[in-house]
């Protein structure tokens, strides 16, 4: 892929020269009259940022803890960037300058030794209360300025929290990016066989670390989502009621564990979704025979049918400005993808390949829905643009299913079903970016499936 | 059996920790400025060059949107007209995909699905045979013409110019820059004529500073002609290939 790429952008470079050529005529004339020579630069190379991430230094009194992390922060932090896919984190072995010298300005002649791009230190210190304070700065190497500095103060155990924290900042100000590092993935964690399935709630860091289980297994718990802009999530639960099992949805407020349930839902087979705003819902109901997309306005509890007709009609989601729906439909045979406003107007069909289309989720900067597919006896994970157009499978396995973006629209999650062997077979979640390049899977206690991705916790600004 | 109370909810087993922002001071104003006050020789350019960028399309010299260039029809590729570097023009073609309007990075991209088209063969020896062509009939007049000069600067800044895969679409995105030489090549002035508080403008922008910054001096520009690459003006462009 790589050589395809370098000599695209070597004709390109080749080809604004051949007009600069064509057009020097004109340029020569310009400059009888005294205008300078203009030249458009057309070329350079697409390549991660080459970033410099020094240990960290301490200040003042300091413990083993402190002192391990000084290396552990700034692996999380390069570990974080890395697996972005934007930068690339150069060998420590190769700083010329000591942690400790880095505290005053750092001489920049010995990072552009190394290509150096950016160069990222901080300082770590003792506070009350097993506090901790991270002063961390960022420069850049060539313009010999800096490019950020920020100070943090957490408890020392929760010290992965400050490191996703300035992953953030760091990735925000390096790509014009919403960063998506301090997140978590919320899923549904399953043991046990066929017959006796135990599916729990759980939740976890971005990266698969401070692992929770949230319900005791009980109770039937399935696709949660979350809010986008709240640590909400809606879930999807089979209550068992003298009648029979009753499947309901649920609202659970993460940061005061309050449950409220929204209400019963026959005929609902996912949980819903939320609008960008947070204040409404989208879901399908199944009633006489035919699936329909809804709208419930979460404070009034008022639905609002959005689809009619014998179609079944599922899994809908908005777009980040609130303004259409994508869903997935059957109203021409096989299921394919479908795009109409939020008021179930002006529907129009995005999905032409092979195969069927299912769950499609509109990523939070716009660009893209993603998508699952089942062509040829696979699922795979696909990408297009909210058109139709630039389909592209970006993951594929014997069960793959139920992507979630995470804030910025940069990567996404979903999970895949494996072979083990014979009789045996493991499900796991998966994190990959949009370019297709980089997935990975995040390492979790049991099997683990339908997974959503929370946007940002803010962080109090003193 | 009810599960009215959904299982053992417990927002502590959550141990949402608070993080404090004690400073954030962002951005510390630029402290090595390299922009000195300009010479008194460019003051009477610069009353007629600033008004007219940076959305001086007409003068501009190459493309904005290279989007679908159709294989079949050899016209425009690249001519080999610079001799002392012929081995920088390579002369391959992109696939093509005019389907829909490609990102940044969109050969980086994986896809499951299909195999990026192919040219065949006989187009390559076609368009071959047009840039030996080019390439002779230029070469003939080949001289240190202003066009050659724009060569060599734009051969060396590609050279130092990286930006990561994947960034926001780039529309809009042209970074309009005023470098001064000094006589030797090194560049002694960079001056950005547009500043925008785009996020993701600013780090096109700052792209287009690191490579000026990184190449420092120009080689293999001549001095004879100097007057007339004192002063270059650059538009940087991120092309989407």
């Amino acid at each position: 892929m790589k050589n395809i790429r370098y000599s695209n952008l070597s004709f390109f470079y080749s080809l604004s020269l051949f007009l600069i050529i064509i057009l020097s005529a004109f340029q020569v004339k310009s400059q009888e009259d005294g205008t300078p020579l203009r030249i458009d630069i057309t070329g350079g190379k697409i390549q991660p940022m080459p970033i410099a991430i020094s240990f960290f230094s301490t200040k003042g009194e300091i413990n083993e803890n402190i002192k391990t992390l000084t290396k552990e922060i700034p692996d999380l932090i390069a570990n974080n960037l890395v697996n972005s896919g934007f930068f690339k984190l150069l060998d420590r072995q190769a700083y010329m300058q000591k942690p400790e010298a880095l505290v005053n300005r750092p001489k920049f002649r010995d990072w552009r030794i190394i290509d150096a791009q950016t160069l990222i230190f901080g300082i770590i210190s003792k506070k009350p209360q097993d506090k901790i304070s991270v002063s961390v700065q960022m420069w850049d190497v060539y313009g010999e300025r800096r490019m950020l500095g920020i100070t943090l103060s957490i408890k020392a155990r929760s010290w992965r929290r400050i490191a996703h924290i300035i992953s953030d900042k760091v990735y925000e100000r390096l790509t014009g990016e919403t960063g998506y590092f301090d997140t978590r993935i919320v899923y549904v964690s399953e043991t046990g066989d066929q017959k006796n399935k135990v599916k729990r709630l759980a939740i976890m860091d971005q990266d698969g670390a401070n692992h929770k289980f949230l319900t005791d297994g009980k109770s039937l718990v399935l696709t949660p989502r979350f809010s986008p802009n709240q640590q909400l999530i809606t879930f999807f639960a089979y209550r068992n009621l003298k009648s029979g099992l009753k499947p309901s949805v649920y609202i659970y407020e993460l940061s005061t564990g309050k449950i409220d349930i929204l209400g019963e839902f026959e005929g609902m087979s996912f949980a819903p979704r939320f609008s960008p705003d947070g204040k409404k819902l989208v879901m399908s109901l199944a009633q006489n025979g035919s699936t329909n997309i809804h709208l419930m306005d979460l404070k009034t509890r008022n639905l609002k049918q959005l689809t009619r007709g014998r179609s079944i009609d599922t899994s809908p989601s908005f777009s980040p400005n609130g303004k259409m729906i994508v869903f997935n439909s059957d109203r021409s045979g096989g299921r394919n993808l479908y795009i109409m406003s939020n008021r179930g107007k002006d529907l129009k069909r995005i999905s032409f390949g092979r195969g069927s289309y299912a769950t499609p989720v509109w990523s939070p900067r716009g660009d893209y829905i993603a998508f699952t597919k089942f062509t040829r006896g696979r699922f795979y994970i696909g990408l297009m643009r909210p058109d139709g157009t630039a389909e592209r499978l970006i993951a594929e396995g014997y069960l793959a299913e139920g992507p979630t973006w995470a804030p910025g629209g940069r990567v996404l999650s979903f999970f895949r079903q494996t072979q083990k062997d014979d009789e045996t077979f493991k499900t796991r979640i998966y994190v990959i970016d949009i370019t297709g390049n980089r997935e990975r899977e995040i390492i979790t206690p049991e099997d683990a499936s339908d997974p959503a991705w929370s946007p940002k916790y803010n962080v109090r600004n003193n | 059996m009810i599960f009215y109370n959904l299982p053992s909810f417990k927002s502590n087993a959550l141990n949402y920790v608070s993080v404090e922002i004690i400073t954030s001071k962002l951005e510390e104003p630029v402290k090595k400025e390299i922009i000195k006050p300009n010479r008194p020789e460019i003051k009477p350019l610069k009353k007629e060059i600033i008004p007219s960028l940076p959305v001086d399309k007409p003068k501009t010299l190459a493309i904005d949107k290279p989007v679908p260039l159709p294989i079949d029809k050899p016209v425009i590729k690249q001519t080999n007209n610079d001799v002392s570097d012929s081995s920088k023009i390579v002369p391959d073609l992109p696939p093509t995909k005019p389907i829909f309007k490609k990102d940044v990075f969109d050969d980086m991209l994986k896809n499951l699905a299909e195999d990026e088209p192919d040219l065949n063969s006989e187009t390559i020896k076609e368009l071959k045979k047009v840039n030996a062509e080019n390439v002779t009939s230029k070469n003939s007049k080949a001289s240190i013409s202003p066009h050659l000069i724009a060569m060599k600067i734009a051969r060396q800044i590609n050279q130092n110019w990286t930006r990561p895969p994947g960034l926001k679409n780039s529309d809009d995105m042209a970074v309009p820059v005023r470098i001064r030489l000094r006589i030797d090549g090194t560049i002694i002035n960079i001056r950005v004529l547009n500043r925008s508080s785009d996020p993701t403008y600013i780090v096109y922008q700052e792209a287009a500073e690191r490579a000026l910054n990184r190449l420092k001096k120009f080689d293999g520009l001549p001095p004879d002609k100097y007057s007339s690459w004192k002063i270059v003006e650059l538009n940087f462009i991120p092309v989407n290939p």
